[in-house]
């Protein structure tokens, strides 16, 4: 009975030990050949030539896949040299197709390329997700990122240079705007293809400008007196706290920008961080000055926090009117067209210090790990997801969707310029709302203007750096102290970075 | 022939005395005790080597990585005390350790005596109890990112229902998520929501308590207060011993909260050093500058600082806490 009981006891063990590391043995044994895989896609990416790619390609796919490439957008030659699918899924981390303007260009790779197994991640992309699977040796065929973050993934070896997949696979670069490309790249290497361009301009209330006479040259974001006046005057408050926010500086997100506009950059050219030049401190002592004459941060803030930001009740909209003026993104227009007449919008494009049109530009990009199971595969997504049929096909999908719901083409902003201009010109068309349609033409003619920020290996480290010193500034802490205190951290970590 | 007592006494004593064939039984005995102990210990296998595996390796893994530069892609470079050297001098360390203990010392004392007063009032209940007991165990079940988001509504300093009932009361309530000296009272405040499962165990500990022992005190004329501070605190001093323990580990690797509201990056709750706690700042560390090598000393400080803390709070605790059945030294 004793026996038995042990024995029971012992079978009984093994299968629970069995089922307990079923997950991880499941899980190294996919890793295994994907590790496999994965080295002969890398090896070929990176050291072997085109010419060899070429040869290997064609026994896997990658023939088929550079011809179908070849006959939408790539330059005429490409075919033969493109990398070659591995087979495994294209699975991109950190994309969401979303709305049509996604998956219309997912279904267009599809069909230019059927032997592409795309498997889209349908989430933003997350930091620790990217990086568990880089650890555990289960790295994504691609990811969609900030492209404020890839010099950082590439400094630390996580993101491949995509010079050879470039060349291998036709992408032609200089239909992307040439600041994408150089946010998209680190030491002499391109790491992203770059898929949107957004930027920014003042969006206006009108209601709240005209009953405190604000015009549009109250606005000038070249004058920094003037839009404190301008705040000031379209500022209110119901027993002391908030219920119109005259300008909003979007801050502490948008410090970069407004020290672009100061002629300055938190960034140096060589990634180094500048947190303490006085061009930065400037525009944060601007930003602090702007909302202390506004109720002060904690309720700004507190106020800012309670708006409907997507909803019908916005803070533009009749009725709320919680905001006078605000630098902000170009997609938003499309989110406030849909409200129709409770909305009363114009827009204002941003100045620099001297008088010179400017706007800062970001936007996603799509890499390969460095240890991507598909590389090849990526590449060719990638080539044919930013191509310019892909966003013809995404311009056709928004318009039928704008017909449908009679709402208004606002623009789809992709990097890839000519792709972008054929947009306008084919799809923004007059919409019978003269002011939204007003408020289109600002962002389109800011386009010319735009800059990004020079790419930091420290990207994210800036980031955190800035946004702690302006919340400490915005608390009551010197903005000097608190850029200083900001460029420490950040020096830091560049030093350890570049290490 | 008759017996002398003191015969019969011994006769009786070996009678209680196992018969001369249980002492081979015995010996048997203890060979059946080996196969199931040997059975036991197959049983606990899987959490043994569960143990092993997934908390002891990565542990040892862990401590190994805290002498090195890694970044999870590369392989680890041994960088030997450099880590630890570099925690003494980073800013950001002190900081977050100092929110970490203000908040730890503000919540522990205050879960206790939130949870003590509605177990004491549960307690008193005589019908109803498990409806009550149910509702104040309801926010355990509530995942931390929903009581964030909820909080993140109920606490806004202009519009949020805490002030708005704290104005009715004439009480101008303070920027919750703001102002950075309300930032940990708030994170309390939010914790404080969560103490069900504190609430259960001294509710189960005051049943167990003797109702004879508050019958011979109420006989003795003590006061309500003298019952409290001589009968129910002493009896269930271990499970408010248990809780101090487990409620101070908890904080000190408090997380959740403070990331959905203010550690985020996609979260634009910006709240400054004063939401800068330890095992956000720990995860930064790791997930966003990829430093995992200072991530593990970090994680390894966080473990010592907790040893030393539970080690001073059992040594401390042992002179107050009460176990029936054992006597005091």
């Amino acid at each position: 009975m004793n026996k038995r009981l042990g024995w029971v006891a012992l079978v009984a063990a093994g299968s629970l030990v069995l089922v307990a590391c079923g997950g991880s043995d499941s899980g190294s044994g996919t890793s295994t050949p994907a590790a496999a895989t994965t080295a002969s896609a890398v090896g070929s990416t990176s050291s072997a030539s085109a010419s060899a790619s070429a040869d290997s390609g064609p026994a896997s796919g990658g023939g088929e896949t550079a011809e179908s490439g070849a006959s939408s957008s790539a330059p005429a030659g490409s075919a033969a040299n493109a990398l070659p699918n591995t087979g495994q899924p294209v699975d991109v981390m950190g994309w969401t197709t979303g709305d049509e303007v996604g998956t219309s260009r997912v279904d267009y790779v599809k069909k230019q390329d059927p032997s592409l197994d795309v498997k889209v991640d349908e989430n933003g992309f997350d930091q620790q997700k990217f990086a568990t699977a880089m650890g555990g040796g289960s790295a994504p065929a691609g990811v969609s990122m900030d492209r404020q973050l890839l010099a950082t993934y590439a400094q630390k070896g996580f993101l491949q240079p995509l010079d050879e997949c470039i060349a291998a696979n036709g992408i032609d670069m200089s239909q992307f705007y040439p600041d994408a490309v150089a946010e998209a790249s680190w030491n002499g290497h391109v790491y992203g293809i770059p898929e949107f361009y957004t930027i920014r301009a003042v969006y206006v209330n009108n209601r709240v400008a005209d009953a405190a006479g604000v015009t549009a040259a109250d606005l000038d974001t070249s004058n920094w007196d003037g839009i404190k006046a301008a705040a000031t005057k379209m500022y209110k408050e119901t027993d002391g706290k908030p219920s119109t926010i005259g300008f909003d500086p979007k801050v502490p997100e948008f410090l970069p920008l407004w020290t672009m506009i100061n002629g300055g950059s938190i960034v140096a050219a060589d990634g180094k961080p500048t947190l303490n030049d006085p061009k930065v401190v400037e525009a944060l002592q601007f930003a602090v000055d702007l909302v202390n004459a506004q109720g002060g941060w904690a309720n700004f803030k507190s106020f800012r926090d309670t708006w409907d930001f997507f909803g019908a009740g916005n803070e533009f909209a009749k009725g709320k009117d919680q905001i006078g003026a605000m630098p902000f993104e170009q997609w938003y227009v499309n989110v406030l067209a849909g409200f129709g007449d409770s909305i009363d919008l114009s827009a204002v494009p941003i100045k620099a210090k001297d008088g010179s049109a400017i706007t800062m530009a970001t936007g996603s990009a799509f890499a390969i790990p460095k240890d991507s199971p598909n590389a090849g595969g990526m590449c060719e997504f990638m080539k044919l997801v930013t191509s310019q049929d892909a966003w013809a096909a995404a311009g056709a999908a928004r318009e039928a969707k704008v017909q449908k719901d009679k709402s208004v083409f606002t623009g789809l902003f992709t990097a890839n310029k000519p792709a972008n201009d054929a947009l306008q010109t084919t799809y923004v068309k007059p919409s019978g709302n003269d002011k939204v349609d007003a408020v289109i033409k600002v962002f389109y003619d800011a386009l010319g203007s735009a800059k990004t920020v020079p790419p930091s290996p420290v990207g994210q480290d800036i980031q955190n750096a800035y946004n702690q010193a302006v919340t400490d500034a915005l608390g009551g802490t010197d903005p000097q102290q608190a850029l200083d205190d900001a460029q420490q951290t950040a020096q830091n970590a560049y030093d350890d970075a570049m290490g | 022939m008759a017996s002398s007592p003191a015969t019969a006494r011994s006769q009786k004593g070996s009678a209680r005395r196992p018969p001369p064939g249980r002492s081979g039984r015995s010996s048997k005995g203890s060979k059946y005790d080996a196969r199931e102990t040997r059975a036991a210990y197959a049983f606990l296998s899987p959490w043994i080597i569960g143990l092993l595996i997934f908390i002891l390796g990565p542990m040892i893994w862990s401590l190994v990585l805290s002498f090195t530069n890694y970044n999870l892609v590369d392989k680890p470079k041994n960088v030997g005390f450099r880590n630890y050297e570099r925690m003494f001098d980073d800013p950001r360390v002190h900081t977050a350790l100092m929110n970490t203990f203000i908040y730890a010392v503000m919540f522990v004392p205050l879960a206790i005596g939130f949870a003590l007063f509605l177990a004491m009032l549960l307690n008193r209940l005589t019908s109803g109890a498990g409806f009550f007991r149910t509702t104040y165990y309801l926010p355990v079940m509530t995942p931390a990112v929903a009581v964030a988001v909820l909080f993140s509504l109920l606490l806004n300093g202009n519009y949020g229902l805490i002030n708005k009932a704290l104005a009715l009361l004439g009480i101008q309530g303070p920027q919750w998520l703001t102002d950075p000296a309300w930032i940990k009272p708030s994170i309390v405040l939010m914790s404080l929501w969560g103490i069900g499962g504190a609430v259960v165990i001294f509710l189960a500990a005051l049943k167990n308590v003797p109702t004879v022992l508050y019958e011979a005190a109420a006989i003795d004329g003590a006061s309500g207060w003298q019952r409290f501070r001589r009968i129910t605190v002493p009896m269930i001093s271990p499970a408010i011993f248990f809780q101090v323990i487990v409620l101070t580990i908890a904080s000190m690797q408090m997380f959740d909260k403070v990331y959905v509201l203010f550690g985020n990056p996609g979260q634009k709750t910006y709240a400054g050093n004063a939401s800068l706690f330890y095992a956000l700042y720990l995860f930064q560390q790791a997930f966003q500058s990829l430093k995992f090598g200072y991530a593990s000393a970090l994680a390894w400080l966080l473990f010592a600082i907790i040893m030393v803390i539970t080690l001073i709070q059992v040594k401390v605790g042992n002179r107050f806490v009460y176990y029936e059945g054992e006597e005091r030294k």
